[in-house]
């Protein structure tokens, strides 16, 4: 079934559209991850989504009823959606448990729902610390059991991790998914952080100046990009200019090599090739194609950064370590699959 | 930086601050219709009489020499306290903000009881000086101390001998914080009525408050209360224009690295140490002493408990109303413009300031004007005269309730609202719940403020309700300068207490409280 549905949706802050003709289906149980650059629309969707700005066009269904139309707008506090924001976002003046009961103060069994949920999110010794005791993860972690506690059709967080450290983040993005999974709960996450995207997400919509310009799994968008686009929001791409030679090979500076030919194209024709960095390798070799240009050590890899014969800039991935001297003569390799399109 | 959400304002939050503002903006706006309504020929024959030109000419001669002479003692005394190891430095830090406690009129009462027939313009720029000089000294200080002293390093490197180097970085740096200041003092002194009454003085406030006096025709009151309102809005435009100035100065995200203190010579050190001397003198132990002497001096009649206490209840709770009735019109200007940023926000929030410019005289004129004409029966009622400390010290309740308005992300009124409150719920669980000490807080101002206002109060009370200020007001008329005392003194207390929290959050470091207070 479907946990939410939006059809041909703009949205905005009263003038002109900030998003467009956004259209999407997720399933019960699934987390989305929207990813976007800053300006992008991302935050004005969750809005949107959450109750917070109407629909100009279009609607959004939850649970096949209709919330926002241009007609219709269920409010915020009508819409049984969970909301996660930045930091800084429990209330100060309460303490964990009293932020975690705060939106089922009525409910007679909330005492229990409160140990329930304390248990889950790992915070049982917490439960009448002040948020400013907290550190940032704890912080999002009774954050995310605030608005878990009502039990919402629908979670939405805008950029939960952006105020950790790279070391926290991967164990965040881990326990959150977890946390979600054990309470099978539906999940909207807005951010600007590919690999956050890729690795948290079942669901992937990639936004670009307020549009949805690809929406699938993880693989589906990295494997076979619809757009050259798409694969550079997704980590950085090669586009070489390439000729298709056969149903699965294309001919470029580099040489002839395997690709997927993307849509309708016919032998002969022009277009680029995309190749990830990691897909390219670097040998030393008596008939050079290109020459290495500068090199950036990143720890767990390295970019090194080459000139093609023709003037043409790439970048390589090695993880393995090698001394590049820029000015050094070298060939370039293609090692994987590269996608091919018009 | 502040969080705003950025989409557009509720209608029930925008028209109810529209409303509020409407509110705050009558004593203006009845003002203008008076004028408006006196006739042309009248208004020409005010504007072209000599008299009318001699009181600009008093009051814009008084706000200049006023705020030369402070900006004479201010530079020194900054550039002292904040460059140079000067003995009992923190001492004199507290002691400077002081003179703020001081009601104008309180200190003009001092000094007349201990020199008997002092009067005139060079005796009311001397006390006024005495009592707004740290309004230039306040900001100056801030600005001397936050000024990035790697400027002067930089200046130095390039070859400056040192003076040259601070007029040519840490200064210029200064300059805004001088200017907002001194735009500041201006203001006080062309608002000022308590001083420049006492000492008789034809400054704008004094004439027309006698010429609503002398009451066969307030035309002449109401024009020159226009004329002084004009005066007093070029004043503060100039100073926003100046304050933005010297907030950009220090809009810089690294920590300035501060000055190392001078070594004095023990003969500067004298010398520095006497200029702190001298200051306190004039500003605070010859008014204190005067009226000590008058207090040890005791009335000819003993003091009459009863009427001092009951002066004291009538101030306290007319005070208090006021308070309250500036927090309700402040808040839901303050909860849009915390959080919306447009125009019809902004313009709201503007118009709500308009106390600013409008002294006390003025907003006591307009009063009675419109409840002799609209609602008679509210003239010199205790309503209307809270009515018009709301609107006068209005500006102090907002800026309080925005500042902690704003400190609350706007995320937590939106978690609440998913979480099943309706908007006006959400916001008493978050934003309200969280903010109010800080607007409480706005609103004890408003109150303490009141409680020492003078020319309002006199033109709206109810007859025989008197206050502290008024108590104090006719017996120095009558120059029973004993029976003055203890409603000095009560004043003083009074007036000390926000003074004192000020200069605590001035030595804690607050930039912002003291340009408002």
């Amino acid at each position: 079934m479907k946990a939410i549905s939006i059809r041909d949706l703009s949205s905005g802050y009263g003038g002109d559209p900030v998003i467009r003709d956004i259209s999407f289906d997720l399933e019960e149980k699934e987390l989305l991850a929207i990813l976007g650059p800053s300006g992008s629309g991302k935050t004005t969707l969750l809005k949107t989504i959450a109750g917070f700005l109407p629909a100009q066009s279009g609607l959004i269904k939850l649970d096949s009823q209709v919330v926002s139309s241009p007609q219709k707008i269920v409010p915020p506090e009508k819409r049984n959606i969970g909301l996660v924001p930045q930091e800084g976002s429990l209330f100060p003046h309460l303490d964990v448990s009293a932020n975690i009961s705060f939106g089922i103060r009525r409910n007679p069994k909330k005492t229990q729902r409160v140990a329930e949920l304390l248990e889950i999110i790992d915070m049982k010794e917490y439960a009448h610390a002040r948020p400013q005791e907290l550190s940032g993860g704890q912080q999002q972690r009774v954050a995310l059991a605030r608005a878990l506690a009502p039990t919402p059709k629908l979670i939405l967080l805008d950029e939960p991790f952006t105020a950790m450290d790279t070391s926290l983040r991967a164990q965040m993005r881990r326990d959150i998914r977890n946390i979600l999974t054990l309470t099978a709960t539906t999940a909207i996450m807005v951010t600007h952080d590919q690999e956050e995207a890729l690795a948290t997400a079942d669901q992937l919509a990639i936004m670009q100046d307020g549009r949805l310009i690809a929406f699938g799994t993880p693989h589906e968008l990295y494997e076979k990009p619809a757009s050259q686009d798409v694969a550079s929001s997704l980590g950085e791409v090669n586009a070489i200019p390439a000729t298709v030679e056969s149903e699965h090979s294309v001919n470029t500076e580099l040489g002839t090599f395997v690709a997927r030919i993307m849509g309708d194209a016919v032998l002969g024709q022009h277009g680029i090739v995309l190749v990830r960095p990691e897909a390219l390798t670097i040998e030393e070799t008596d008939s050079p194609n290109a020459k290495i240009t500068g090199s950036v050590f990143h720890g767990h890899d390295s970019t090194v950064t080459v000139s093609t014969n023709s003037g043409m800039v790439l970048k390589v991935r090695e993880s393995q370590q090698h001394d590049r001297v820029p000015g050094t003569l070298c060939a370039v390799k293609v090692l994987r699959e590269g996608i091919f399109l018009k | 930086m502040i969080k705003r959400t950025s989409h557009r304002a509720p209608p029930l939050l925008l028209w109810g601050a529209a409303l509020c503002a409407a509110i705050a903006a009558i004593p203006l706006v009845y003002l203008v219709i008076r004028i408006g309504g006196a006739g042309a020929a009248d208004i020409w024959a005010i504007l072209t009489r000599l008299r009318t030109w001699e009181t600009v000419a008093t009051s814009v001669g008084l706000a200049t020499v006023v705020v030369i002479a402070c900006l004479l003692i201010s530079y020194p005394t900054a550039l002292l306290l904040t460059r140079t190891k000067l003995p009992l430095r923190r001492l004199w830090f507290t002691t400077v903000a002081l003179p703020l406690a001081v009601p104008s009129y309180v200190a003009a009462y001092a000094w007349v009881a201990l020199i008997p027939g002092m009067n005139g313009f060079w005796a009311a720029a001397l006390i006024l000086t005495m009592v707004s000089f740290p309004y230039v000294l306040l900001p100056l200080l801030i600005s001397l101390r936050s000024a990035d002293i790697g400027l002067e390093q930089v200046a130095r490197s390039l070859g400056n001998k040192p003076v040259a180097a601070f007029f040519a970085t840490t200064f210029r740096q200064s300059v805004p914080a001088a200017a907002a200041g001194s735009l500041l003092v201006a203001l006080y002194v062309l608002s000022d009525f308590g001083a420049v009454a006492l000492l008789r003085v034809d400054a704008f406030t004094r004439v027309i408050y006698t010429s609503y006096r002398a009451s066969f025709d307030r035309t002449n009151a109401a024009v020159l209360a226009g004329m002084l309102v004009l005066l007093a809005v070029i004043l503060i435009s100039l100073e926003r224009k100046a304050r933005g100035r010297s907030l950009r100065f220090r809009a810089d995200k690294g920590v300035a690295s501060s000055p190392l203190p001078k070594a004095l010579t023990p003969a500067l050190s004298a010398l520095s140490s006497l200029w702190f001397v001298a200051i306190a003198t004039i500003s605070l132990a010859i008014p204190v002493i005067s009226l000590l002497i008058r207090l040890g001096e005791g009335t000819r009649r003993p003091l009459d408990w009863a009427e001092l206490l009951g002066a004291v209840a009538n101030t306290a709770w007319v005070s208090a109303l006021g308070a309250v009735i500036a927090v309700l019109l402040a808040l839901p200007i303050a909860a849009l413009a915390s959080r919306f940023r447009s125009r019809s926000a902004s313009t709201i929030e503007s118009v709500s300031y308009s106390g600013l410019a409008l002294p006390g005289v003025v907003i006591g004129l307009s009063l009675v004007f419109l409840s002799i004409n609209t609602v008679p029966f509210l003239y010199q009622s205790f309503v209307l005269l809270a009515f018009a400390y709301a609107v006068l010290f209005l500006p102090k309740s907002l800026g309080a309730s925005r500042t902690a308005l704003e400190n609350v992300p706007p995320a937590l009124g939106q978690v609440a609202q998913t979480l099943g409150y309706k908007p006006l719920r959400a916001w008493l669980y978050t934003s309200g719940r969280i903010s109010w000490p800080g607007i409480a807080a706005g609103g004890l101002l408003v109150m303490l403020t009141a409680m020492k206002e003078l020319p309002a109060t006199l033109m709206l009370r109810p007859t025989g309700f008197d206050t502290l200020a008024t108590e104090l007001w006719s017996r120095t008329e009558l120059a029973a300068f004993g029976a003055a005392a203890p409603y000095a003194l009560a004043l003083i207390v009074l007036a000390a207490i926000p003074s004192f929290a000020l200069s605590r959050g001035f030595l804690t470091n607050s930039k912002e409280t003291m340009v408002n207070a």
